[in-house]
Parts: structure tokens; C-alpha cells; sequence
């Protein structure tokens, strides 16, 4: 009746999970943020010049 | 065509107002450089050669390619991780054979009695596992206390009218001695490549082997009407609890030692024993079959 190695090394083993979920709900949330460029979609554009809302500026100014 | 320095993709929408070029670049500029917005980020020349575009994201896509890595091997992770957690748990949460020996024996112990006693010659030519099991086992009511041989092969399937049918053998029997072939000293391996040439011996001088075998104490009765090893699990109510972990891992717990007497012999099908083994594997909570490796010892009594 030796369950404690056992139980020792679920438990370690459910404390690094732990942490890796935290850590990637952290990621998640800075990414999902505004600005913060989403969990996908392009980043760059057909050209490969990274993608800006410079469209908006322009709406904005010239309307 | 544009001029020197404008970026294309500054082009506003298609607009109503005609737009010249030097009007576009010039009111961008202004605008740009009154929006407070980017005035502390950009110090803006009236007039710049450099596209200015091709700095001002908002996005830093290096940052953005990095997180989004992250994000992808961090679940990559998590789910290993889980996958290892799952089977650990199962190990950990499994019943114990040593905690709950004692309540499993106790229930099926009338059956072992009526059922072992058949074979007529004793163990003589067994090997030194089999006395060591046998000694403690003549008190009748505590057998399975004594540490159990360890098994170098499980029969897998028996066939009718073969020797291994008519010596007693049933599936789900995990050999522990067949002649001179055990377990000790050498692995499952060993053994089973060992196996063959005992046989030959043994048909050549048309003897008898002893065959001492562990067999599922719940799983005399419908052992012997040749039920394999998940129709036994339906078959008695008593046994459900009885039953270990359905992956195929053999209980060590409730195996009571069996000994029967084979007669190799050629028969109407292929080999010398009519049944097919596997080796198998000893885990912490019991014997687990190696089927990978049966197809390699498909013909072993040839």
C-alpha cells in the first residue's frame, strides 16, 4: 500500500498543467486583446507589408 | 504615377472628390501630424522620401507571431499533458490487488477447491516456482497469499480436439511452467524460444509435460465451457466486482495456480499443442498480454 509516489507525481504532474494553462490563457488574452492581433488572420498583407488600419485614418480624416 | 516616396497602400478609398496626388500626400501629412494619436510616435517630416506606411502598424507582428507560437505549443502541451494525467490517474485509481485480495478470495474460494484437483501427476518434474507456490498452499483456505510464479506466456486461443484442449488448457491461462520452460532466470522470450524445442523433445519421446498454469479464479466455470475473457465478465454477477481494469490487464490478485498435465502430440491442425500464446508482460498490478508480438510466435509449436 504505497500510493503516495503515485499521488505525488498526479499531482505534479496536475500543477505543471496548471501552469501551462495559465500561461496560455495569459497568451490568449494579450493576443485577443485590442490591438494585440488576434488569435489568427493575416498579419501581413498579399504585398507581405504588415497589415495597417491606416484605412480608418483615412475614412476618419476624409469623410 | 505616384510620387517618389508616397506609399501605395496610403491610397484612400475611392472618394466623390477628386483627389490630387499632392493633395492626398499633403493632408495625410497634416493630418498625421495634428492627430495626437500618432504625434507622440512619429516625428514627421513635411516632407519625407521614406514610406511612411510601411512603419505605422499598429500590430507588431514579430510580438504577434511570437504569442500566437506560444499559444499553439502551450496547447500542444496541455494535451500531452492531459494524455499523461489520464493514464496516470487510471494507474493511481485503479484497485489495488493487495488491498482488496483478501474480500475477492474469500467470495470465489468455494469454486477453486472443486476445480484444481483434476490432474493425476503430481508436479514432480515442475520446476522450483511450483513448490515454492505449492508448500503454503496446502492450507486450504489462504492460497493466493503466497507470491504467484511469474507467467512467461498467455494462451490466447485453445483449439478443439487438440492436445492443449484435452490437457485442460483454456484461454486466458498464463503459463508459468510447461516442462523444463519457465520463467526464471531468462524472459518471456527466452522462454517462448525455448518453447518449441521441449516440445519436439517431448513428441519425439512421447511423454507428458506437466503444464502448471495461473488462471482467473471467477473464470473457472466459464473457462471450462471455453468462454474467453470478456464473456466472463457478464456471466456472474459476483465476478463484476471481481473483474479488473477492462484493458486487458490481468488481476495478479485473483489467479489461483492450476496444474495440468499436456500431451504433445501431432493433431488434425497445425503445431503440437493446438493453442496459441502470447508472452506477456508483468505489470505492477498484475500480467499483461504482449499482443503485438503474437504474430511472431503465431507458429511456435511447429
Amino acid at each position: 500500500m504505497t500510493p503516495s509516489p503515485d499521488r505525488a507525481a498526479v499531482k505534479q504532474l496536475a500543477d505543471e498543467r496548471d501552469a501551462l494553462e495559465r500561461e496560455l490563457s495569459a497568451v490568449v488574452d494579450a493576443l485577443s486583446a485590442p490591438g494585440g492581433g488576434g488569435l489568427s488572420g493575416p498579419l501581413v498583407d498579399a504585398e507581405g507589408f504588415p497589415r495597417v488600419c491606416l484605412g480608418a485614418v483615412f475614412e476618419d480624416f476624409v469623410g | 504615377m505616384l510620387p517618389p516616396g508616397w506609399p501605395v497602400r496610403c491610397l484612400p478609398p475611392p472618394r466623390r472628390i477628386e483627389w490630387s496626388h499632392e493633395r492626398q500626400r499633403c493632408c495625410y501629412l497634416e493630418h498625421l501630424r495634428l492627430t495626437s494619436r500618432f504625434s507622440s510616435r512619429f516625428q514627421l517630416p513635411v516632407v519625407s522620401s521614406a514610406p511612411l506606411a510601411w512603419s505605422q502598424t499598429d500590430i507588431d507582428v514579430a510580438l504577434v507571431r511570437t504569442r500566437r507560437n506560444r499559444v499553439a505549443t502551450l496547447r500542444t502541451d496541455v494535451e500531452a499533458l492531459s494524455n499523461t494525467l489520464h493514464l496516470k490517474l487510471q494507474e493511481v485509481l485503479a484497485p489495488r490487488p493487495s488491498a482488496d485480495a483478501p474480500a475477492g478470495a474469500s467470495s470465489s474460494a468455494p469454486p477453486p477447491p472443486a476445480e484444481p484437483a483434476q490432474p493425476p501427476a503430481p508436479p514432480a518434474a515442475a520446476p522450483s516456482a511450483a513448490p515454492a507456490a505449492e508448500s503454503p498452499a496446502g492450507a486450504p483456505p489462504s492460497p493466493p497469499r503466497t507470491p504467484l510464479p511469474v507467467p512467461f506466456a498467455q494462451v490466447d486461443a485453445v483449439h478443439a480436439d487438440s492436445p492443449a484442449a484435452a490437457a485442460g488448457l483454456a484461454t486466458g491461462d498464463l503459463l508459468v511452467a510447461l516442462g523444463s520452460v519457465t520463467m526464471e532466470g531468462n524472459s518471456a522470450a527466452s522462454a517462448l524460444g525455448a518453447l518449441p524445442a521441449t516440445l519436439a523433445a517431448a513428441v519425439d519421446a512421447a511423454r507428458t509435460l506437466p503444464v502448471v498454469v495461473l488462471r482467473r479464479a471467477a473464470a473457472v466455470a466459464p473457462a471450462a465451457a471455453g468462454a474467453a475473457g470478456n464473456g466472463e465478465a457478464t456471466a456472474a454477477a459476483a465476478a463484476a466486482a471481481a473483474t479488473p481494469a477492462a484493458d486487458g490487464d490481468v488481476d495478479a490478485g485473483r489467479l489461483e495456480r492450476v496444474e495440468l498435465v499436456l500431451r504433445p502430440a501431432s493433431w488434425g491442425g497445425r503445431g503440437v499443442l493446438g493453442c496459441h500464446v502470447v508472452p506477456v508482460r508483468v505489470t505492477e498490478t498484475g500480467f499483461r498480454p504482449q499482443v503485438a508480438t503474437a504474430v511472431a510466435r503465431h507458429g511456435q509449436g511447429e
